[in-house]
């Protein structure tokens, strides 16, 4: 290869990157996300720091829409484009928003109607957004809410509240996402999405190798919607070895802030792997051990507040939480939180148990 | 005389250059960029040859000639016009003006006709390679976004590839073809560790990034 310079930064040598990194990290970092999710989460973002700037005195006391539309459709109005809308500089009261999933840009209309019966009507009659899913921030409230309308404002009834403050990140509200998740996706094979199979062959009971891949994705699109000011960040690397999943936060106004909430170590339990071959109880004992360890280690290296060990059992029989007898003291010294979910191998087993009159 | 291996290698390659329209266009739709500006598209294009390997893919250009009014594609410009000839895309305001090098050239907003290139978008959307090229330009598209009208038109010319000063107007910046030097993606990809605290950048982070870089450098950053 004659090139002398195959890692050089040319005329941006001498350049601040870490300057840029300051004021924008975890801009993008949801990509790969489904794309309703990235359009909650950065509308939530982009609400919490406005909120956090020091003139958000001087904004209308007026409803602000968004709508999950990256162009303003043709009518009347006259859009405007802001560019870099994430960095919370525009007001958003009083306007109608026409955003797509990604935090780097929206268009704008403002809006002079009497009451919120006229917003709903300028929404569907004007520009025809009735089914588009949308988000409503309403300063006028004594405690500022943002709800999200995931069939749009012809459905108002459907709607669900969207956090946009600093989120308290505790055990139990992850535990709760968690088996909401599971209930969703993980729970059995019917419940997984064609390209999201956890298992190889299920009949025989066979694990995928991929299997602990796949379930991350699903815990982090699940965590994501559910914390939406917080970014989830996945496979990080670090001396300590590789983290699965944290849970962090920028300040609102100094993106290079961060709180790192949680820290979840995630394990899959098999008793056999994707070939059919056994695995060894002891295996599955110092597997769930060096989860533990690894957990409080990541946790530490990294600062967060909390970390937690997360298996998800794929073995024959069920075992609820008896998967972490031997390790209660060890996780209990070294402050990591563990919790276990049941995989059932076929939709069979599961109905058998949720029926089962005991 | 032509053979019939070049006429089928060039058909292949005018097809995958039609592929890479449709998807800049539809991913210049998702991030509020639509209807797009010819050289804005030119410049999209462009950026998504030079940033590929953030997304461990190859660039489908691995040059462009050098131009004060940033990268302009005759095979591409060929290829979109074929597109709107068949009533894949749209365009309207067309016009003809001088460049900054006082030629003249087409001037027009090109978007996507729907009836017509919806079926094949999707189709592309069941093949995993196709997937991961939609949703590296999807990100590329969201990360330009955040660039005004004006930055957009003036952003090329920062890039840290284009702007090599060693490539002077009217040679060629290569960067994937004889040679294997991409300062762009060199940079990109350094942003991945320098997020603090010792957090690793995604490919989607690293993109964003370098556009909130060069977005500094059109303002005096540096």
């Amino acid at each position: 290869m004659a090139d002398s310079d195959l890692g050089g930064l040319g005329s941006w040598a001498n350049s601040d990157l870490s300057q840029t990194v300051r004021m924008d990290a975890g801009v993008g970092a949801d990509d790969g996300l489904p794309s309703e999710i990235r359009f909650v989460s950065n509308v939530a973002k982009l609400v919490r720091r406005r909120l956090a700037q020091p003139n958000i005195g001087q904004d209308p006391i007026l409803p602000a829409v968004f709508l999950f539309q990256p162009s303003p459709p043709e009518s009347g109005f006259a859009p405007h484009r802001v560019p870099m809308l994430d960095n919370g500089q525009t007001s958003v009261n009083g306007r109608i928003w026409f955003v797509g999933a990604g935090p780097g840009s929206g268009w704008y209309c403002d809006y002079n109607v009497n009451g919120d019966d006229e917003l709903f009507k300028l929404v569907s009659e004007t520009f025809k957004l009735s089914a588009t899913p949308a988000i409503i921030f309403d300063p006028r409230l004594p405690v500022p809410e943002a709800r999200f309308f995931p069939k749009g404002l012809c459905d108002p009834d459907s709607y669900q509240l969207v956090s946009i403050s600093t989120e308290d990140v505790g055990f139990e509200r992850v535990v709760a996402v968690i088996q909401s998740v599971y209930l969703s996706s993980l729970v059995t094979p019917d419940a997984q999405l064609s390209d999201g199979k956890i298992w190889h062959e299920h009949t025989k009971g066979w694990p995928s190798s991929r299997a602990e891949g796949i379930i991350q994705i699903y815990l982090k699109a699940g965590l994501a919607g559910a914390f939406p000011t917080c970014t989830i960040r996945h496979e990080q690397s670090m001396p300590e070895g590789r983290l699965d999943l944290e849970i962090e936060q920028s300040d609102p106004l100094d993106r290079g802030k961060i709180t790192r909430h949680a820290i979840l170590e995630l394990k899959v339990l098999r008793s056999l792997n994707e070939t059919g071959s056994p695995v060894t109880a002891k295996a599955m004992l110092d597997w769930v051990e060096s989860g533990v360890r690894q957990a409080a280690a990541y946790r530490d290296s990294k600062s967060a507040k909390w970390s937690a060990l997360l298996c998800f059992d794929m073995r024959k029989m069920e075992s609820q939480q008896k998967c972490f007898d031997h390790v209660q003291q060890l996780a209990k010294d070294l402050s990591v939180f563990l919790r276990c979910w049941y995989l059932y191998a076929t939709s069979k087993l599961y109905r058998d148990v949720v029926t089962s009159v005991t | 005389m032509t053979s019939v291996a070049a006429l089928s290698r060039d058909h292949f390659a005018s097809l995958r250059r039609q592929i890479r329209l449709l998807v800049l266009l539809k991913a210049a739709e998702d991030a509020g960029l639509s209807p797009i500006q010819i050289l804005r598209l030119h410049a999209f294009a462009y950026l998504s040859n030079v940033l590929a390997p953030v997304w461990k893919l190859p660039a489908l250009d691995g040059k462009v000639l050098k131009r004060r009014g940033g990268p302009f594609y005759p095979a591409l410009q060929h290829d979109l016009d074929r597109l709107v000839g068949m009533g894949l895309v749209t365009i309207r305001g067309l016009d003809h003006v001088r460049d900054q090098e006082n030629r003249w050239r087409l001037e027009g907003w090109y978007g996507l006709n729907h009836a017509f290139s919806n079926p094949i978008i999707s189709h592309l959307a069941t093949y995993a390679d196709e997937r991961k090229l939609v949703s590296f330009v999807l990100e590329l598209a969201y990360a330009i976004s955040a660039l005004s009208d004006e930055d957009l038109d003036n952003a090329v010319g920062e890039d840290a590839t284009y702007s090599d000063p060693m490539v002077s107007f009217g040679n060629i910046v290569d960067f994937d073809e004889w040679r294997r030097t991409n300062y762009s993606a060199n940079v990109a990809r350094k942003f991945e560790n320098l997020i603090p605290n010792g957090a690793h950048a995604t490919p989607g982070e690293m993109l964003h990034l370098y556009v909130r870089h060069l977005h500094r450098r059109l303002h005096g950053g540096q």
